[in-house]
């Protein structure tokens, strides 16, 4: 059989000479690939991860397809809810509370740009949070990363978020508004947000597969983060009712560095971006995501047992 | 040290903790528990082995040990059975092998890539057709893409499903799923193979054809097979060895007919069954005094004998009956012998001594039991386990049967067989 096949539980006998070195020197340990024992480290946990690629490809598809599967309106939900969340947030914000956009820019489009990446921190984040428990079947039976399983779920969110930036494409258009070079570091946001959802997406899932409590948390905190953050507002008029400094402190909520981001891509200049606390934030999704991953790594291997 | 090794397991223990159920696990409990004593958050990193997460345990819970000191290797294209109770630990060190969950204290080496089939169907969706299903499922249990494809038709066919791949599987009767699902999983080419009672499921015909491929997978020769089962024919049938747990604890290993043997003895558990006519279930107005045969060791084809003692308790008990089950040593009951078959009605009111002979069934070579019953409309005395003996080895047949005739049978003919030229 040839590396290939390989896309499962160890490295093979080639590899195991480079494996052996690091095992400590004890009699007989030359001939066997593996030890599995209590404690030990995984060194090959990540390379583990890119081994089972054709596994988080595959269960990615299935929670796309699935969901797809199920029913006509699936498809039809995922331009609606933006759309409509939007329209209201517009209202609400704009008409009836009379806040204004940075510039000249049109509210519903302010809006929707912030619509956009937290539509995608909602789902990430609740899909993520669920993922683990949703999966035991799998987690009890088989062997792999189980990594894997909270970032597959997050693909999800991917395909909304897509849909989404056509129906920002078609506003655009209708509101006039010309792309700039900003658009190009969209990408770049794009994995910021993904970023900012895993950290503490990681962080939840394995939580919650000891307390199964934070399937209640989760929804509380989208729904109140949904009015914390810059959504239905911009930040600038945030900035000017609190000044600068406390402004800081507001941004260390993430996903204020991801709105902002998203909106200056979009919008071009028309949209100032506080660039202190676009770093703040950025700090804090990068510290979320290494406290997440190690959070996670470190439980990981009661999952099992527990779940 | 042997060279081809495939599995070592040395001295691996395996320690659960139970009372999580008892209501003091909750997050409301550990934050309460963190109030109280604060500094419990700075001392958890010196528990090394003891913590599940980043909250400290709860001093209510206790442990399970569910394996303990197992040791031994197992060498490369080995199909090695492991048998025990329920609760002996099986199932724990095979998720312990298949690296779904790690051992507490001892380790585990292996040699070559291990696949695992702890359960048919791990990951099929309900919603999606069979073939994406044979797709995600490969893809779960470790195949490639690739290696999908080239098995795709060999997979549908083993399941005889052609006709229904593109329904989706919620459509499927249960028969069909399991057939699905066991096909992909017996198409996994992997070096060391772990298998758990998952030929539990099906009918006849598809248990015959999963016996089948395993057989095909372990007379291959190079692949190792750790195979867990009840079914102890299965086990004697597929395995060149085994290895009995109990407790956590391996108590034995080697042939696997001693092993299951052994096994066998420990269920069946002291002989006699409950001597003590009062402890035993039934009305007790007329009680079963004393059973033995008539010899220790039969023939099988030899007339059996047994004697039975009856005691009346209460004279006005109705007429009666007395019912022999005739039970192996697998626990198969093979047959039902009836006083009122042959005629006899057996009357309350003075002890009674009965003769009983078996003639034919003539039985297979091996040990059994007879659980004994007296009854009218309702069980007046029941004795499981009442009287033991052994079939010899003395086959009644000019040639000699092989083992395979007499393991396929669960008796044996008495028959003549005439040829025309």
């Amino acid at each position: 059989m040839n590396d290939s096949t390989l896309a499962i539980n160890q490295p093979r006998s080639e590899a195991a000479g480079e494996l052996n070195d690091q095992n400590t020197a004890k009699p007989g340990n030359e001939e066997f690939d593996i030890w599995l024992e209590a404690g030990r480290i995984e060194k090959h946990y990540w390379l583990d991860l890119w081994r089972f690629r054709e596994l988080f490809l595959i269960l990615a598809w299935r929670d796309v397809a699935v969901r797809y599967k199920q029913t006509l309106i699936g498809v039809v939900w995922s331009i609606l809810q933006p759309l409509l969340t939007m329209l209201i947030m517009s209202f609400v914000f704009g008409k009836l509370a009379g806040l204004h956009a940075d510039g000249n820019v049109p509210y519903p489009i302010l809006v929707f740009c912030g619509t956009l990446p937290w539509q995608f921190f909602a789902v990430a984040m609740t899909t993520s949070g669920q993922s683990l428990v949703t999966n035991s079947s799998l987690v009890s039976k088989i062997y792999f990363p189980r990594m894997i399983i909270p970032i597959s779920s997050v693909v999800v969110a991917l395909v909304d978020f897509s849909v989404s930036l056509l129906i920002l494409a078609v506003m655009m258009v209708v509101f006039h508004i010309l792309p700039t070079s900003h658009l190009l570091v969209l990408p770049l946001l794009l994995v910021l947000a993904f970023v900012t959802s895993l950290g503490p997406g990681l962080f939840i899932t394995a939580l919650n597969v000891r307390y199964r409590d934070f399937r209640f948390v989760l929804p509380f905190i989208i729904q109140f983060g949904l009015y914390l953050c810059p959504v239905g507002f911009s930040s600038l008029m945030i900035r000017e009712k609190i000044g600068d400094g406390l402004f800081l402190l507001y941004s260390l909520n993430p996903m204020v560095g991801v709105i902002d981001g998203f909106r200056w891509a979009i919008l071009g200049n028309a949209c100032k971006i506080f660039w202190p606390g676009f770093c703040l934030s950025v700090g804090v999704s990068l510290c979320l995501l290494a406290t997440g991953i190690w959070y996670f790594r470190k439980t990981e291997r009661t999952f099992a047992d527990i779940i | 040290m042997a060279n081809n090794v495939a599995v070592r397991i040395e001295n691996v223990s395996k320690r659960f903790i139970v009372g999580q159920g008892k209501g003091r696990d909750g997050l409301r409990h550990v934050l309460q528990d963190y109030m109280l004593h604060p500094f419990r958050l700075v001392g958890w990193n010196k528990r090394p082995n003891r913590g599940n997460g980043l909250f400290s345990r709860n001093p209510q819970t206790e442990e399970f040990w569910a394996l303990q000191g197992v040791s031994f290797d197992v060498t490369q294209g080995e199909v090695i059975g492991i048998i025990g109770r329920n609760g002996a630990g099986k199932s724990t060190l095979l998720k312990i092998l298949s690296r779904i969950t790690e051992p507490s204290r001892g380790r585990i080496g292996l040699k070559g890539r291990v696949a695992s089939l702890l359960e048919v169907g791990t990951g099929f969706h309900p919603e999606l057709t069979g073939r994406e299903n044979i797709f995600l499922n490969g893809a779960i249990l470790g195949m490639s893409r690739r290696e999908i494809k080239t098995r795709f038709d060999e997979i549908v066919e083993f399941a005889s499903v052609t006709k229904f791949i593109d329904t989706p599987v919620k459509r499927y009767s249960s028969g069909m799923y399991v057939r699905l699902a066991f096909a992909v999983a017996a198409h996994l080419e992997p070096e060391i193979l772990i298998v758990d009672e998952v030929l539990a499921v099906g009918d006849a015909e598809f248990q015959k054809k999963c016996l089948g491929k395993m057989r095909e997978v372990a007379s291959r020769g190079h692949r190792t097979v750790f195979f867990v089962s009840h079914q102890l024919p299965s086990v004697i049938a597929l395995c060149s060895r085994a290895c009995l747990l109990e407790s956590g604890r391996l108590v034995a290993d080697g042939d696997p007919t001693a092993v299951v043997e052994r096994y066998q003895k420990q269920t069946l558990g002291k002989p006699g069954g409950s001597q003590n006519a009062s402890a035993r279930p039934g009305t007790g107005t007329v009680r079963i005094q004393m059973m033995r045969a008539m010899a220790d060791v039969f023939a099988p084809a030899e007339a059996k004998r047994f004697s039975i003692l009856i005691h009346t308790v209460d004279e006005s008990e109705a007429p009666y009956a007395l019912a022999l089950h005739l039970v192996d040593e697998t626990g198969q009951q093979i047959l039902i012998l009836n006083s009122r078959h042959a005629g006899q009605v057996l009357l309350p009111g003075s002890n009674l001594s009965v003769d009983l002979t078996l003639r034919t069934p003539w039985l297979k070579p091996g040990e059994y039991r007879i659980d004994a019953f007296l009854y009218n409309n309702g069980v007046i005395d029941k004795w499981e386990d009442a009287c033991r003996f052994a079939v010899s080895n003395e086959l009644p047949y000019s040639g000699t049967p092989d083992d395979q005739t007499v393991r396929g049978s669960i008796v044996l003919p008495d028959f003549s067989l005439t040829v025309d030229r």
